[in-house]
C-alpha cells in the first residue's frame, strides 16, 4: 500500500497535448475515481501510473518514488483492465498464479495465495475453467482476484464495470467497494460513468480535456461543484443551468431568465455583482412543483416508482424536476416549479466558474 | 448436428435441393482431381504394365511393393525424405515466427520486406530453383563468388550429398517462408494488445510474454504451419528436380523424385505408384503423430 | 537433348532472307511438275518429281486419299525462322492435297521423350512424332512405331548415312527415320593457343587423325596452366558440356560415353573386357554388368574425372562457355561451324578430330521422325514424312538451321562440305561415328548412368559408381524381358 502523486504530469501524443499539467495526491489506502467524459485524458493517466505510456513531462510518485523510468512490471502496481484481458489459454487457477511465477515464488506459497484470493473473490468453484467458460461477471472476478492475489501497492481498475449489463454492474460496483473496505489498497478507479464514482470513491477527480476541474469527496462535488461543467456532470439526472443575469433587488439579488421570467434569490449570493451573465444551476431534485415559480410547460412525464421526473421547457429552455409525490399532469400542462433558492448555483456565463 | 429431413422445418424444404446443387462442383472437383487418382495409383500399385506404353497388363499382388521396398535407393530416398521434413519444420517455422515478430513490429523497412517475401512466395517454383540454381554454381555462382571475395575456398553448394540436402532446403525455405509467416503474422496481429500489458503489469519481461503468451496463443497457427510445413518437405519436388536431380549418388533423392524417376525415368508405373501410397502412409503416419503430439488441451 | 543451342540461327536474329529462300525453295518444289516430263525420273534417292501430285520424295507407297482427314506433327520448338520453313512445307502439302489438314503440336527438345511416352500411354498419338535414333530399340520392342521400309525406296533409306540407319534399324524395320544429325568432334580457339604459343589440336580431315586422349589431356594440363600462370582464372582449357541439361553427366548418348566406349574395340574378341567396353550392354541388351563396369570403362571415366579434378573445365553448368571465348576447346559439331560461317566467328577457329582412345570413336544421334503404330492413315502419314524428307525440303530447312543432314546425297551436294576441312572432317565422322548401345531400355539406361557419371565427374570413385549404377540398370531391363 502507497500514496500516489502527480506532479504537473504533461502527455503528448504526436504534437497534442492531452494532459496538460495534472497535479494532486492519493493519500495512502484511498479510493480514488478518476472521472471525466471521453478523451479527457483520464485513462492516459491511469496508463501512465501503471507505466504503460512514458511520462512526458513532470512527475509521478508512488510511495515516494519517482517512478517515471521504472518499467510497469517493476512498479508493484496491479491493474484491472476494462475487458479484463484475460489469459485465454490458462485456466483461472493459471491467471491467478501468473504474476506470482513471474516473480519466482515458490509453488506452495502460490498455491496459498491463490486460493487466498479466490476465497475472496469467491472463485474457489471456478479454478480449473477457462476463461471462455466464464459468464462476464466471472471473469470479471478473475481479473480483480490477479490483481489482488499479488498483494500489489495500488491497484488500477480502467472502466472495469462498463462490459457488464446494468444489473450486475451495480452488483459488482459493491462488491469492489467491499473488497477495498476489506483490503485498504489504495485505488485508481477510472470510469466515465459518474454514478460509479459517486457511490464507490473516497474522492473523486472531475478532469475535463486533459485538465483537473475539480477533486473533492463525492458530497462536495455535488453540493459544491467549482463550476457548471462538474455541476452538470455529477448528479443524475444532470443539473439544470438557466442562462440569464443577475440584477439588484430591494430583497438582494434577483435573477432575470433570458426567456423574461425573473426569481428573487434572496441573500443566498451576497457578493456578486448584479448585472452579471450567469448560469443558474439547479438540480432537478430542488425544483417544487406549486403555485409560484418558473412557469413552464410540461413535455413529457417520466414516473419511475418511487419519483416522477417531469421534463419541462420554460420560455424555450428545458428543465427537468424531481417530483416525490405521484402527479397528475399530462403534456402540454402549464406547470409552475419553484426552485429551492438556498441551494442554486450561480456560474459565470462567460467561463463557467462558480460565483462567488 | 442434425440433417434436415423432409418432414422437417418446411421453411428450408428449398435448401434441399440448391443445397446439394451448390456444393456439387466442389464435389465433382474433388472427386475427378483427387480421389479418383488416389484410387488409380493405388490399383496401380498393385498392376504390372508394359513398359513400353505405360498400358496395365496384369496384377502383381504385393509384388510392386516388394520390389520397392528392397530398392537400395528407396530406402535411401525414405530417410532423405524425414531428413527434409525435419530439416524444412526446423528452418522455416521459426524463421517463418522471426520474421513475423519483426515484421508485426512496424519498423521501418517492414514494407519492403513484406513484399519481397511475398514477392518469392509468389514466384514460380522454377524459376526460384534456377535462379538458386546459379547462385549455387561452382566458381561462377554468387555464393562462391562471394566466399572468393573473402578468400574462402569454392563450396560443393550442390555436389556434396549433405550440402546439397541443406541447399535445396534453403532454397525451399526462401521460396515458401511466406505462407507460414502470413499465418503467424496474422495471428499475432490477433492476439489483444492488452494481454501483453496485462503480463507487463504482472511482472513478465520480454521472454516471459513471448514464452507464456505469445508462443501458447500462436498454437493452432503454429500447427498448421507444421502441418503445411510437412506436407511441403513430402511432396518437394521441382528444386531437387532442378538443382540435382536426385544426386548426388541419390542423396538428395526423396520418395517423390524417387515415384518421378519411377514414372518418366525408368518406365515402370506399377513401382511408382507403389512408392507414391507408401509416401501417402508415411504422411497419414506422420500428420496423426504431430496431431496426437499437439492436441491442444485449452482448445485454442 | 542433341546439342540445339550450338547450332545456327538461335542467337541470329529472325533473317527475313532466310525466310524468303525457305519459301522461295518450296515454292520451285511446287512448280516442278509443270517444268519437268510428265513421267518423272528419280533424280536423287531423295527427289521423284511427277510420280505424285507433289514431290514425295523417297515415298513409293499408294496414292493419298481423297477423302478429307487430319494429320497430327508433334515436334521440338525451333526458331521462328525455322518454323516458318516448315510451314511453308505444310501448306505446300496441303495445296496439293486439299482434303489433308495438317495440325502441329510444338514442345520443348527436352520434354519429347515424355510428350511422347504420355501419348502413347493415352492410346491416341500425334501421326507423326519426333523421336530419336538412340531410342530406336524401345519403339521396336513395344511396337511404338510403323516400320518405314514398307513406304521408301531402297535407295532412299541407303542414302542415310550407316551410323545412323543401323541405329533406326531393329532386325530389319526402320522404326525411325534420322533426319538431321551432329556428329560429335572438337572446336578449339586457336587465338587462346595463339596467345598462349602452344600447339592446337590438329586439323585434319580424316575421323581417326587426331589426338590421343593422353595427348589431349597433356594439352588441357599445359593451356590451364599457361592460363592461370597468366592470371586469367576464367578461361578454361574444356568448356563445360552444352549438351543435355549441360555441365558433368550431361548426356550419355551424345557426350560422355565417348570417354567410355573409346576405351573399347568391336573387333576385339567377343566376351573379351574390350569388345564389352565398346558394346555397353550385353547382346540382348538386357544386362549392363560387366559391359558398363568393365576396367576399361572405369578407366575412361577416370579420364573424365581428371578433366574435372584438375579444374580443365568447370564442376558446373557454363552456358556457351566456349561460344564466348571463355575455353579453348570445347565437344561439338558441324553446327558450330555453319554457325559461325553464317553469323560470323567471334575468333579464329578450328576443328579436330574427338579424342583416341583404344579405337577412334565418337557418337552419331539424329532427330529422327516417327509414325505412330497407331495412326489410322500409313500411307498419307508416310508421305507427308517423305515430303518434309525430300531434298529440296531439306536443303531449305538446312538453309535456315544449319545442322546436318543425315543423307549423303544432300551433303555431297553442298559445295563446303566438300571444301572445307571444318566440314569435310563432319562428313567423315558422320560416316564413322556410333550410335549408342542397343537396348530396348536405353531410354532407363540413360537415365541411369547420366547422374552415375555426374557423380563421377564431382570425384566419386568410377569403379564402386560404375558397378552400382551397372546392378541398377540390370534391374531396370529386367522388365523388358
Amino acid at each position: 500500500m502507497a500514496s500516489v502523486q502527480m506532479r504537473k504530469v504533461i502527455k503528448n501524443f504526436a504534437g497534442a497535448e492531452v494532459l496538460k499539467g495534472v497535479d494532486f495526491d492519493i493519500v495512502d489506502g484511498e479510493f480514488l475515481s478518476l472521472v471525466g467524459p471521453s478523451g479527457c485524458g483520464k485513462s492516459t493517466l491511469l496508463r501512465m501510473i501503471a507505466g504503460l505510456e512514458d511520462i512526458t513531462g513532470g512527475e509521478i510518485h508512488i510511495a515516494g518514488q519517482v517512478v517515471n523510468g521504472l518499467a510497469a512490471k517493476d512498479r508493484d502496481i496491479a491493474m484491472v483492465f476494462q475487458n479484463y484481458a484475460l489469459y485465454p489459454h490458462m485456466t483461472v487457477r493459471e491467471n491467478l498464479s501468473f504474476a506470482l511465477e513471474m516473480r519466482g515464488e515458490f509453488k506452495a506459497h502460490i498455491e496459498k495465495q491463490v486460493a487466498h484470493a479466490a476465497g475472496i473473490l469467491g472463485l474457489e468453484q471456478l479454478l480449473d475453467r477457462y476463461p471462455r467458460q466464464l459468464s462476464g461477471g466471472q471473469q470479471q472476478r478473475v481479473a480483480m482476484g490477479r490483481a489482488i492475489v499479488r498483494n500489489p501497492q495500488v491497484f488500477l481498475f480502467d472502466e472495469p464495470l462498463s462490459n457488464l449489463d446494468a444489473k450486475l454492474r451495480v452488483q459488482m460496483r459493491t462488491e469492489i467497494k467491499d473488497l477495498h473496505e476489506r483490503l485498504k489498497t489504495t485505488t485508481i478507479y477510472v470510469t466515465h460513468d459518474q454514478i460509479e464514482a459517486m457511490t464507490m470513491a473516497d474522492r473523486i477527480v472531475v478532469m475535463r480535456l486533459g485538465v483537473v476541474e475539480q477533486i473533492g469527496t463525492p458530497l462536495e462535488l455535488y453540493d459544491h461543484p467549482a463550476n457548471s461543467f462538474v455541476g452538470t456532470f455529477i448528479g443524475s439526472p444532470s443539473m439544470n443551468l438557466l442562462r440569464g443575469r443577475l440584477v439588484g433587488g430591494d430583497k438582494g439579488l434577483v435573477f432575470e431568465h433570458g426567456g423574461g421570467q425573473s426569481m428573487p434569490l434572496g441573500a443566498a449570493l451576497s457578493g456578486v455583482v448584479p448585472g452579471t451573465g450567469v448560469d443558474l444551476g439547479i438540480r432537478p431534485e430542488h425544483l417544487t412543483l406549486g403555485d409560484t415559480g418558473f412557469a413552464a410547460k410540461v413535455v413529457v412525464v417520466e414516473p419511475t416508482g418511487a419519483e416522477t421526473q417531469v421534463v419541462a421547457d420554460i420560455d424555450g429552455q428545458r428543465v427537468t424536476a424531481i417530483v416525490k409525490d405521484r402527479v397528475s399532469i399530462v403534456r402540454g400542462d402549464l406547470i409552475h416549479l419553484a426552485p429551492d433558492t438556498a441551494r442554486v448555483h450561480c456560474f459565470d456565463a462567460g467561463t463557467g466558474h462558480r460565483l462567488p | 448436428m442434425k440433417f434436415p429431413s423432409w418432414t422437417g422445418n418446411p421453411t428450408r424444404r428449398g435448401e434441399l435441393v440448391i443445397g446439394p446443387l451448390m456444393i456439387l462442383p466442389a464435389a465433382l472437383g474433388l472427386c475427378i482431381f483427387q480421389f479418383w487418382p488416389l484410387g488409380v495409383a493405388i490399383l496401380n500399385s498393385f498392376r504390372a504394365f508394359n513398359p513400353f506404353n505405360h498400358r496395365p497388363n496384369g496384377w502383381v499382388g504385393f509384388g510392386n511393393y516388394q520390389a520397392v521396398l528392397a530398392d537400395p535407393s528407396f530406402q535411401s530416398s525414405f530417410w532423405v525424405s524425414l531428413i527434409y521434413m525435419v530439416l524444412m519444420i526446423v528452418i522455416i517455422i521459426p524463421s517463418a515466427l522471426g520474421l513475423a515478430i519483426l515484421l508485426d513490429k512496424r519498423m521501418p523497412g517492414t514494407a519492403l520486406a513484406r513484399g519481397a517475401i511475398l514477392g518469392a512466395l509468389a514466384s514460380s517454383e522454377a524459376v526460384a530453383a534456377l535462379i538458386w540454381n546459379a547462385i549455387y554454381q561452382p566458381n561462377s555462382g554468387l555464393l562462391d563468388v562471394i566466399f572468393q571475395t573473402f578468400g574462402l575456398p569454392s563450396q560443393p553448394f550442390l555436389t556434396d550429398g549433405h550440402l546439397a540436402v541443406v541447399c535445396i532446403v534453403i532454397m525451399t525455405a526462401w521460396k515458401d517462408i511466406g505462407l507460414p509467416m502470413l499465418i503467424f503474422l496474422g495471428a499475432l496481429q490477433a492476439i489483444p494488445p492488452h494481454l501483453f500489458e496485462a503480463a507487463s503489469m504482472d511482472g513478465a519481461n520480454r521472454w516471459n510474454k513471448f514464452w507464456r503468451i505469445t508462443l501458447p496463443l500462436l498454437r493452432p497457427s503454429l500447427v498448421l504451419g507444421l502441418f503445411m510445413t510437412t506436407i511441403a518437405a513430402a511432396r518437394l519436388f521441382t528444386p531437387i528436380q532442378i538443382l540435382t536431380a536426385g544426386g548426388p549418388n541419390g542423396q538428395t533423392s526423396n520418395i517423390a523424385y524417387f515415384s518421378y524417376a519411377q514414372a518418366f525415368l525408368f518406365n515402370s508405373p506399377g513401382p511408382a505408384a507403389a512408392s507414391v501410397v507408401m509416401m501417402l502412409l508415411m504422411l497419414v503416419a506422420i500428420t496423426i503423430i504431430q496431431a496426437r503430439a499437439l492436441r491442444s488441451r485449452s482448445g485454442i | 537433348m542433341t546439342k540445339s543451342s550450338d547450332l545456327p540461327g538461335l542467337k541470329s536474329s529472325l533473317s527475313r532472307r532466310t525466310v524468303l529462300r525457305g519459301i522461295a525453295a518450296t515454292a520451285g518444289v511446287l512448280a516442278m511438275p509443270a517444268i519437268l516430263p510428265s513421267r518423272a525420273f528419280a533424280a536423287t534417292p531423295g527427289s521423284n518429281p511427277g510420280k505424285y501430285k507433289i514431290d514425295l520424295g523417297g515415298y513409293t507407297g499408294p496414292e493419298l486419299t481423297n477423302a478429307p482427314i487430319t494429320l497430327k506433327i508433334m515436334r521440338q520448338e525451333f526458331p521462328p525462322e525455322v518454323n516458318a520453313v516448315m510451314q511453308a512445307q505444310y501448306d505446300a502439302f496441303s495445296a496439293a492435297y486439299p482434303n489433308i489438314t495438317i495440325q502441329e503440336e510444338r514442345v520443348p527438345y527436352g520434354d519429347l521423350p515424355t510428350k511422347v511416352q504420355v501419348y502413347v500411354t493415352s492410346g491416341s498419338a500425334p501421326d507423326i512424332m519426333m523421336g530419336r535414333n538412340d531410342f530406336a530399340s524401345a519403339y521396336a520392342a513395344g511396337q511404338l512405331t510403323l516400320p518405314l521400309q514398307q513406304f521408301l525406296s531402297a535407295d532412299f533409306i541407303e542414302d542415310v548415312y550407316a551410323p545412323l540407319r543401323e541405329s533406326a534399324t531393329i532386325d530389319g524395320n526402320l522404326v525411325c527415320l534420322p533426319w538431321e544429325t551432329n556428329p560429335v568432334y572438337m572446336a578449339f580457339n586457336r587465338d587462346i593457343y595463339d596467345k598462349l604459343k602452344i600447339t592446337p589440336p590438329p586439323e585434319v580431315g580424316e575421323f581417326d587423325g587426331g589426338w590421343t586422349v593422353e595427348q589431349y589431356m597433356q594439352n588441357f594440363d599445359d593451356v590451364t596452366k599457361a592460363l592461370r600462370a597468366s592470371g586469367d582464372t576464367q578461361t578454361f582449357a574444356l568448356a563445360a558440356s552444352g549438351y543435355g541439361n549441360g555441365g558433368p553427366g550431361s548426356n550419355y548418348t551424345q557426350l560422355e560415353s565417348i570417354w567410355v566406349r573409346m576405351m573399347g574395340d568391336p573387333k576385339a574378341a567377343k566376351d573379351s573386357s574390350v569388345y564389352n567396353t565398346f558394346m555397353g550392354v550385353s547382346e540382348d541388351g538386357f544386362t549392363a554388368s560387366g559391359y558398363v563396369n568393365t576396367p576399361e570403362a572405369a578407366a575412361g571415366l577416370a579420364n573424365y574425372q581428371t578433366v574435372f579434378k584438375s579444374g580443365y573445365t568447370p564442376t558446373g553448368v557454363v552456358p556457351d562457355q566456349f561460344r564466348g571465348g571463355a575455353a579453348a576447346v570445347t565437344f561439338s559439331g558441324t553446327g558450330t561451324v555453319k554457325r559461325f560461317l553464317k553469323t560470323g566467328q567471334p575468333f579464329n577457329f578450328g576443328m579436330s578430330p574427338a579424342p583416341k582412345g583404344t579405337i577412334a570413336y565418337t557418337t552419331t544421334v539424329a532427330d529422327s521422325p516417327t509414325i505412330y503404330s497407331g495412326t489410322p492413315y500409313p500411307a498419307e502419314t508416310a508421305a507427308l514424312l517423305a515430303f518434309i524428307c525430300n531434298d529440296a525440303n531439306r536443303f531449305a530447312f538446312h538453309d535456315a538451321w544449319g545442322s546436318m543432314p543425315v543423307r549423303k546425297t544432300l551433303v555431297d551436294a553442298l559445295p563446303e562440305y566438300a571444301s572445307d576441312q571444318r566440314l569435310v572432317l563432319g562428313t567423315n565422322v558422320a560416316d564413322n561415328a556410333f550410335g549408342p548401345p542397343k537396348s530396348v531400355g536405353w531410354f532407363d539406361y540413360f537415365s541411369a548412368i547420366n547422374p552415375a557419371v555426374k557423380d563421377i565427374a564431382l570425384g566419386t570413385d568410377p569403379q564402386t559408381r560404375l558397378n552400382d549404377v551397372a546392378t541398377q540398370i540390370d534391374g531396370l531391363l529386367a522388365k523388358y524381358k
